[in-house]
């Protein structure tokens, strides 16, 4: 199984992206969805309450998968292990 | 019931709050049941490797006596980001406990081969 990586905060992101693999799943919640407002080479996902929240919307680029509460726990039964980034 | 392969993510300085002591306790509690523990410091976390601390001058237990138990208790895969290290300038020789350096994709790999990531 592919690794999930979640992300709390913005300053975690850079950790998690040095060591994330390729066919690993990043996903951004919490202030870690600001991670998305700026271009990072790689697929992200971000959780959408969280981005609504912030008023993020229409800043957060296409290539940023939105996702919800029951998708994030599809995501932790499809994944091993789930690391946590805050 | 098989062991489990249980990485700890230590990436907290040691004083700012228990965080990272608590987490060295549960490390410990892990090694006494005869799980796969490891243990990798990175970010600021590295900081709780540093020899020469004395959590009694801020009223705290040291961190760093903790960590020396670890051997003890049968865990004895303890990496230290190099990258972290080498950003924080500290050396090897600067660390109260021996610890392998692990580069990027080292780390990696490490994370693939765990059932569980436990952070501080």
């Amino acid at each position: 199984m592919a690794t999930l990586h979640v992300v709390n905060n913005q300053k975690a992101l850079q950790s998690c992206l040095d060591v994330a693999a390729d066919d690993d799943s990043v996903l951004l919640i919490e202030d870690g969805v600001y991670g998305a407002t700026t271009n990072v080479a790689r697929a992200l996902l971000v959780l959408a309450p969280d981005v609504e929240a912030r008023g993020l919307k229409e800043r957060i680029p296409p290539t940023a998968e939105s996702i919800d509460y029951d998708q994030f726990v599809a995501l932790i039964e499809t994944h091993k292990p789930i690391v946590t980034w805050c | 019931m098989d062991a489990k392969h249980i990485l700890y993510l230590l990436r907290k300085s040691p004083y700012s709050n228990s965080n990272a002591v608590e987490a060295l306790d549960s490390a410990l509690v892990a090694g006494v049941f005869e799980q796969n523990v490891s243990v990798l410091f990175k970010d600021d976390g590295v900081w709780q490797l540093l020899d020469g601390q004395r959590g009694a001058a801020i009223e705290r237990r040291t961190i760093g006596n903790v960590m020396q138990a670890l051997p003890q208790y049968d865990i004895e895969q303890l990496f230290a980001c190099e990258v972290s290290l080498a950003e924080r300038g500290l050396q090897l020789e600067d660390l109260a406990l021996t610890v392998k350096p692990l580069s990027l994709d080292e780390q990696r790999k490490l994370i693939a081969r765990q059932d569980a990531v436990v952070n501080d």
